[in-house]
């Protein structure tokens, strides 16, 4: 025990003395730049989304992401050296840079880079081809050229993996990726082999497709030059180490940026089905309200057609109707214009028989009958419808010409208009009734006033409570005797007042006689009807 | 007192004739016979009489209305349309032409000596 006691303080001193020397010596070494906050790192940047690449101007992708969060934890800072893949790699080996991300592990490049201990993403070659060229298993590559990157671990790894299955090929050098991609399209290529993350990228910008050859799943990186001089791989490896367990680290977070970005928008399967319903209600909506406004405008078509033609039938019937009434106004005035010649030759051919009053008498007795006939047709040739002639106009036009025309003129007849009321008269009234005044006037003219100066007639037209019609006629001349019988007369007159009256107007006939004569025709409501 | 003097001018020859007759009855002297605007006007303007009795439609191509215009232009007898064409039109048409009186078919030949005789009082 004492012995372990007096060696104690000499091994304590000689332990404590190799301590401090090596405490100098390593004071003396110079200290690892990467440990010092504020050190610049140089990293490798290259075109190969989505691990690595600028998007307008500014360096991007997983790997930037994830190194740039190891910076910030670190206390570095970045300064970002563009260049190819190849020509990056020999400025690593060279130690012109610090950093190179999304290298490809492999034991010859590990035996001139570090890389860190964990990678970042696995990745794999895969086979990407023109969108016109099948190309399906490795087979069917037999001789063709095939773009690959200079320098780049997938296009070594591509000819071995051919080769393994006795496949040539002619290997077509570029600088990078997107190159590849521009070979394909360019037809110097007719494949070409990307790294799969950065090929699904390039794929959407040219028009290549990915085939399902793939080859040499591989880990990538971030690599540094040998001896790791700034200690950039293990700086990173220990903000790695420090990341929490779990699904929400800033490396997880960037992974589903870059990587699966659709993994944090997963949409349920029912939502996709009510959007897919919707989008058919949409679709339906849309094909009916075609439909519909197609039938809506065949019916607006053919409506505006019937419109035409109804128009054009209303001018064609406006036309018509205005030629019936020009024929017809002719016809009545001709009409009337043919009675006028027949009177007239009536009377003249009369008035060659000058010694025989009986003739000429006769003769006048005709005229006095066309007259009413005469009468009605130039009212009618002068009315607005051509139908309806005015029944006190005509009744008193027609007793005034009635007295005009009488040759004995030895009593001053006077005409009483005053019962005249204003009815239309279709003709079909208006000639019966005027025969009637024609042969009742004629008849008290010749019988009513012999040997008096003077004498009255009054005419009435009205229309009655029950809707017909009354026509009065009465004279103050000397009236008939005390039970006359005006049926039972021989004459023409009082037949032709009851044929008409009664016969055709479907009327009434009563006279009376105390004072004078008086007459009176009753016409029931609608005895004619409008013919024009 | 003179009897009056009458042109009438009618293309209806029956009617005419009658008028004629009807005229001469009540004293007028029918000095002419007219069936044309060219002949009514010819003879309006030759036998100068006191009025000449105008029927508005007559043959040829001058009607009754053109016919009292070209006699009143050249300052000749007064004239009274004697028609059968009554209606509100025709009436304005004559109307314009200066005509002395409008009368309708048949003619009241007492009514007409009034008239021409207060117009030539007048």
């Amino acid at each position: 025990m004492n012995h372990s006691l007096d060696l104690r303080p000499r091994a304590c001193r000689r332990a404590a003395f190799a301590a401090l020397v090596l405490s100098c010596l390593f004071a003396l070494l110079p200290r690892p730049a990467a440990a010092q906050a504020g050190r610049t790192l140089r990293v490798g940047l290259f075109p190969a989304a989505p691990l690595v690449f600028r998007d307008k101007g500014k360096p991007s992708g997983l790997f930037i992401d994830v190194l740039e969060y190891c910076a910030k934890t670190l206390g570095w800072k970045l300064a970002y050296v563009d260049g190819s893949w190849s020509g990056l790699l020999d400025s690593l080996e060279r130690g012109d840079i610090d950093i190179l991300p999304a290298v490809g592990y492999t034991k010859a490049r590990a035996a001139v880079y570090d890389f860190t201990k964990d990678p970042v993403y696995i990745d794999s070659g895969v086979v990407f081809t023109s969108r016109s060229f099948a190309i399906h298993t490795v087979f069917d590559l037999q001789g063709r050229r095939i773009a690959g990157v200079r320098g780049s671990l997938f296009t070594d790894e591509f000819s071995r993996y051919a080769e393994s299955f006795g496949i040539k090929c002619q290997v077509v050098l570029v600088e990078d990726n997107p190159a590849v991609m521009q070979a394909i399209a360019d037809g110097r290529a007719d494949a070409g082999v990307c790294i799969y993350s950065l090929g699904n990228e390039l794929a959407k910008r040219y028009p290549v497709r990915i085939t399902p050859i793939s080859f040499s799943p591989i880990a990538l990186h971030f690599a540094v030059p040998k001896g790791d001089p700034s200690s950039a791989a293990a700086g990173i490896d220990g903000v790695f180490k420090a990341l929490p367990t779990g699904g929400d680290s800033y490396f997880d977070r960037a992974f589903r940026k870059w990587i699966t970005p659709e993994s944090g928008t997963r949409v349920p399967l029912w939502l996709w089905l009510c959007l897919a319903g919707l989008g058919l209600v949409g679709f339906l909506l849309l094909f009916l309200n075609r439909m519909l406004n197609r039938q809506v405008e065949l019916r607006t078509q053919a409506l505006r057609k019937e419109v035409a033609e109804r128009v054009a039938a209303g001018e064609e019937l406006r036309k018509l109707v205005a030629e019936k009434d020009t024929l017809l106004r002719e016809l009545y005035h001709r009409t009337k214009n043919t009675l006028q010649v027949i009177r007239s030759m009536i009377m003249l051919q009369a008035e060659d028989y000058p010694d025989d009053p009986t003739l000429l008498d006769y003769a006048r007795i005709i005229d006095g009958k066309i007259e009413p006939i005469f009468l009605v047709h130039r009212m009618l040739y002068q009315s607005q419808d051509l139908s309806h002639i005015s029944s006190r106009a005509y009744l008193r036009d027609l007793a005034a010409a009635i007295l005009q025309a009488r040759t004995d003129r030895s009593a001053e007849v006077a005409l009483g208009c005053d019962g005249l009321e204003e009815h239309m008269l279709l003709i079909d009234t208006a000639i019966p009734l005027g025969l009637v005044l024609n042969e009742l006037m004629t008849n008290s003219l010749r019988h009513a006033f012999p040997g008096r100066a003077g004498g009255r007639i009054d005419i009435g037209f009205g229309r009655l409570d029950s809707g017909d019609y009354r026509f009065r006629y009465a004279d103050d001349g000397v009236g008939v005797p005390e039970g006359f019988d005006f049926r039972g007369q021989p004459s023409m007159g009082l037949k032709l007042v009851f044929a008409i009256g009664e016969g055709q107007m479907m009327g009434k006939v009563g006279f009376s006689s105390r004072p004078g004569l008086a007459c009176e025709l009753t016409i029931p409501d609608g005895l004619s009807r409008a013919r024009v | 007192m003179r009897a009056l003097a009458a042109l009438v001018v009618e293309d209806e020859a029956i009617i005419a004739l009658y008028l004629r007759r009807q005229l001469a009855s009540e004293g007028w002297e029918v000095v002419g016979m007219a069936s044309t605007g060219d002949e009514a006007l010819r003879l309006a303007l030759e036998l100068r009489p006191d009025v000449v009795l105008m029927d508005i439609s007559l043959s040829g191509a001058m009607d009754g209305i053109e016919a009292a215009r070209g006699i009143k232009a050249a300052g000749g007898p007064p004239v009274v349309f004697c028609t059968s064409y009554d209606d509100a039109d025709t009436r304005a048409r004559a109307a314009v032409a200066g005509a002395l009186a409008f009368l309708s078919k048949p003619v009241d030949v007492k009514a007409l000596r009034g008239l021409v005789e207060g117009w030539l009082a007048g």
